[in-house]
């Protein structure tokens, strides 16, 4: 018994035995030999997808260790999907980290453990492993921040986010904890049974604690209330670290609302609807007027990944009716949008020459016409104009909230997304129509390589097709769910 | 045999995707390639396209019915099908759409342009997505093709427009983006209701035609649909962008935006606002009504004080399109005061149809002749011409026709509309029929007092004696424009056949009540 429960958890077994190894081996290996670390770090996620398509095959649906873990095909396809993009994103960030001297054993093994702590969560079945797997996720992702101790922006993100990491676990642990003194368990299933009965339903403290889980959670999302960390750690973090937060989380937490809200909590939805509902409104408004003002690209795009979690979370506020799918499905395009964004970012850095101000880019289009056709799209995508992915995805949210008679928040969010137009057209103005200037560092350094390179490429042309015909994402979604 | 066999190809689609697939070859594969051939490729493409159109012309049967239509399911799940199909108010605007395109690509032949490539093949993926947005059938086809439209202009305006064109650019942007997102609310609404009342829901416009709704939702839906089309027409107070659009633009550029894109709005009109939402129009009509009289009267006084011609020009198109507007929706308000025919109330629409086409040509006439001046001097500016006409007296002559034209002097395509919405004024209210016919004073005012001060007088700018005369592809393009605008002005009655059963259509389902 135990055997095959240590089975059905063998790609976080792996993904932990791993992580140490490359931590010992990193001690004792030479600077040169360092992309031995890489290899196996790439190996282990290959092989993790390999154990996780079979497990897929055996129609898993589970609860493990008491209960405490579950693993069915959402989970094992969201691990799927972010193993699949943490190897993307070790891939391209090759080049950069070892032009900050990052390339080391440390590295490796924190995304590993960041990973980790991810999967963790998603597969998490009970209060005591969601804490566990969030703890994981921000310890990590906190260190990652810090890693390049030269810089000073680093190391002010890494300490915002701790000590504001911690503030919301406590939050959480709070939350937790009230809804133990109501409900006497922390195991999501007894929870979901319990929250059957009408009478607890509006108990005060059950909905109190509701809200104080809900705002450790959204924490990590980086939604309004609790979105002062997001600009600086965008800013200050090395750009694959950037990347890393800017993504992989978002699925994880996507993920781990989709089990709180549909699936244990949904008794409570007239306490978590407003909530959620609030600060979408919070999210899209704040994040889309913060982000005119700003002139650096990377906190811009922090200010935009707010307003666009904002767009999220509307999806989750009538997933129980809608279904989840437009969330997914947002998600997905909102995490390729981003990700194709930071590597353009990450193009014109190198050895901590950040390209990071908005008219480094001035005149781009002479100079490199298919990578500003790239850049285009993507950002076309972002404002959500067909023909590309983002439509598909902003249609989707913006069509499950109509039909559920939320159609005042709908002019909202749209009106919203015009202004959010504006910060998007600049980048595309700076870099059509503006003429060249001569001393930028653009391209003269590259922070990616060959293979990097060609995976925007392919982010863009993909968003671009995905805005054509968008079914393959769709049918993944679906796969998931 | 043969036209049987053409006939049977989906000859929309073509229209659609041949000037896009050829306008991203041209940008992949013929950066290199040299103006000359990049001018007579584009050229190649946009007449290959006027051909099918003129096909579809000779092949078009008078019915309501929508023709040449295609039907592939394409995204199933969200219930968008890819639905084409053409009656009598598209196809009389997929023509002028690929007649305009064909010109545009004659007259910059001259032009000395920077990234030729990229120029020509904005001009025709903008050439498909507007012609698909003409032959949708499908309103989530309609809406993609409708924003879609909006990147190349932006960037046509942004990459080759004057010295303010970032913030034209934007604002251009911006507005109609604004007014598309509101039609997206209006359809996904429209999608919702039919989901709820049709076993197989669907995005298609011959559904939501036959949709029942209450009056709220007729006026929530109205305001969106209203917003959206007016920001493209535009109407007076949604107006703004349209200027500062026109005076950065290229040429090329202007007369596409003038005689294509703001027929979007009268089209859209005709294809959502008054067939789905007819008792909230019949409501606002007299609203309606009101703001097209003040931008027939007060853009047009708006215009006679205007010191660039472009923005002259500009604003004297938002004084035509006006005439579009009350022509629509004075046929709304017909039915409830004329116990007649078909053949009273059909006329505000027709006019306005006719408006529209007759429009397309004169006001890209106009801004073709302002780009002439413009190549010559470099400056827009009135007051830096004056006795143009003594170095290109064939100019003049074309100028003043297309002037006469804007006006609507009888004989010109200019007149029948206006004549027909005047007409049709008469049967509403005559106070409607006096400030509408003010347009013809205050046109005749500011287009003729600008031909004075540009064409006439002695020559106060030295540079202007250096001025050459047409030369071979401006005489080209005037003629043609001067044949077409004659005959639409003397003979239209090819293009009432065309329509007239879609109108008959149209009123139909105007009067019928839908509550």
């Amino acid at each position: 018994m135990i055997v095959q429960e240590l089975l059905l958890v063998l790609p976080e077994i792996v993904i932990s035995i791993m992580a140490c190894l490359i931590l010992i081996l990193g001690a004792f290996l030479k600077k040169k030999d360092n992309y031995i670390i890489y290899y196996i770090c790439l190996f282990t996620n290959m092989s993790i997808i390999y154990i996780i398509n079979i497990l897929l095959e055996y129609n898993i649906d589970d609860k493990i260790f008491d209960g405490s873990i579950s693993i069915d095909n959402f989970t094992l396809m969201l691990k799927m999907i972010i193993i699949i993009f943490a190897s993307i994103i070790i891939i391209c960030s090759q080049k950069y980290i070892s032009g900050i001297s990052l390339y080391k054993g440390e590295y490796f093994t924190l995304v590993m453990f960041a990973i980790l702590g991810m999967m963790v969560l998603i597969s998490s079945w009970n209060f005591l492993t969601l804490y566990l797997g969030l703890e994981l996720l921000s310890l990590s992702l906190c260190v990652l921040i810090s890693l390049s101790r030269k810089y000073f922006h680093a190391q002010e993100a890494a300490i915002k986010y701790f000590i504001m990491s911690s503030v919301s676990s406590g939050l959480l642990l709070f939350g937790i904890s009230l809804i133990y003194g109501i409900t006497n368990t922390i195991d999501f299933s007894k929870i979901g049974l319990i929250l059957n009965n009408t009478e607890l339903q509006n108990n005060m403290i059950l909905k109190i604690g509701l809200i104080f889980i809900i705002s450790g959670i959204i924490f990590k999302f980086g939604a309004v209330p609790f979105h002062m960390w997001v600009p600086d750690v965008y800013h200050g973090a090395p750009v694959p670290i950037t990347i890393l937060i800017s993504t992989l989380p978002k699925i994880a937490i996507v993920g781990i609302f989709y089990k709180l809200f549909i699936q244990v909590f949904h008794n409570m939805s007239h306490v978590w609807c407003y909530l959620i509902m609030l600060v979408s409104i919070a999210s899209i408004f704040f994040g889309n007027f913060i982000a005119i003002s700003q002139s650096n690209i990377k906190r811009m795009l922090a200010y935009s990944a707010i307003a666009n979690i904002g767009f999220i979370l509307s999806g989750t506020l009538v997933s129980i009716e809608h279904g989840y799918i437009p969330v997914l499905f947002y998600t997905i395009i909102y995490i390729l949008n981003s990700f194709g964004m930071f590597l353009v970012i990450m193009l014109f850095s190198y050895n901590g020459l950040e390209s990071e101000n908005i008219n480094d880019f001035k005149g781009l289009w002479q100079k490199k016409p298919f990578l500003s056709f790239i850049i285009c799209v993507l950002l076309f995508s972002l404002i959500g104009i067909p023909p590309t992915a983002g439509f598909y995805a902003k249609f989707l949210i913006l069509r499950s909230l109509v039909e559920s008679g939320h159609v005042a928040f709908v002019i909202f969010a749209l009106i919203m997304s015009v202004i959010g137009g504006f910060y998007y057209l600049n980048i595309i103005r700076v870099i059509f129509f503006e003429k060249q200037i001569s001393n930028i560092n653009v391209s003269i350094n590259y922070g990616l390589s060959n293979t990097g390179f060609y995976i925007l490429i392919v982010n863009g042309l993909c968003i671009l097709c995905f805005g054509i015909v968008p079914t393959p994402i769709l049918k993944i979604c679906m796969l998931i769910l | 045999m043969l036209m049987l066999m053409i006939a049977s190809l989906p000859l929309l689609s073509f229209l659609i995707w041949i000037p896009i697939l050829s306008g991203v070859f041209q940008l992949i594969f013929m950066k290199q390639a040299g103006k000359k051939n990049i001018e007579s490729f584009s050229l190649c493409i946009s007449i290959i396209c006027l051909c099918i159109c003129i096909f579809i012309l000779y092949n078009f049967e008078y019915t309501y019915v929508m023709q040449f239509s295609e039907c592939y399911s394409w995204l199933p799940r969200f219930g968008i099908v890819y639905r084409l199909g053409i009656d009598g108010f598209s196809t009389p605007l997929l023509a002028l759409t690929c007649f305009m395109t064909v010109i545009v690509m004659i007259s910059s032949r001259s032009n000395v342009i920077k990234n030729t490539a990229e120029y020509y093949s904005s001009f025709l993926i903008m050439q498909g997505f507007i012609c698909g947005m003409f032959s949708a059938s499908d309103a989530m086809i309609f809406y993609i093709f409708f924003e879609s439209l909006l990147i190349p202009m932006f960037f046509i305006i942004g990459i080759w427009g004057g010295k303010n064109k970032i913030y034209a650019t934007i604002k251009f942007f911006l507005y109609t983006f604004f007014g598309s997102v509101l039609l997206l609310v209006a359809i996904i609404y429209l999608y919702i209701l039919t989901e709820a009342r049709y076993e197989n829901p669907s995005f298609s416009l011959s559904l939501f035609r036959s949709l029942k709704l209450n009056i709220s939702e007729q006026i929530w839906l109205f305001w969106a649909f209203f917003i959206a089309f007016a920001i493209k027409v535009p109407m007076w107070p949604f107006h703004t962008w349209l200027p500062d659009a026109h005076v950065e633009a290229p040429t090329g550029g202007s007369v596409v935006l003038a005689a294509i894109t703001l027929k979007i709005g009268g089209y859209g009109f005709i294809r959502f606002l008054l067939p789905i939402v007819p008792d909230a129009s019949f409501i606002f009509s007299n609203m309606i009504i009101c703001i097209s009289l003040i931008a027939i009267v007060y853009i047009g006084f708006v215009a006679l004080m205007q010191k660039d011609l472009k923005k002259l020009i500009a604003y004297s198109s938002i004084s035509h399109m006006g005439f579009v507007t009350l022509g629509l929706f004075l046929s709304c308000l017909q039915p409830h005061y004329v116990v007649g025919d078909f053949r009273d109330i059909s006329m505000g629409i027709e006019g306005a149809m006719i408006q529209m086409i007759s429009h397309g040509f004169i006001s890209g006439a106009l801004f073709l002749c302002v780009g002439v001046l413009y190549d010559r001097l470099k400056t827009k500016l009135i007051k830096n011409y004056g006795g143009v006409i003594n170095t290109m007296p064939v100019f003049a002559t074309f100028f003043l026709f297309f002037a006469l034209a804007n006006i609507g002097l009888p004989g010109t395509s200019g007149f029948v509309g206006e004549f027909l919405i005047i007409l049709a004024t008469f049967k509403v209210n005559i106070l409607y029929t006096f400030l509408a016919s003010t347009t013809l004073v205050i046109g005749s005012a500011y287009m003729l007092w600008m031909y004075k001060r540009v064409m006439f007088g002695n020559i106060k700018n030295k540079a202007i004696f250096l001025f050459h005369d047409l030369n071979i592809n401006e005489k080209i393009v005037f003629t043609i424009l001067t044949i077409f605008i004659i005959c639409l002005g003397l003979w239209p009655s090819p293009l009432f056949n065309l329509m007239h059963e879609s109108v008959n259509c149209l009123i139909y389902h105007i009067i019928e009540c839908k509550i």
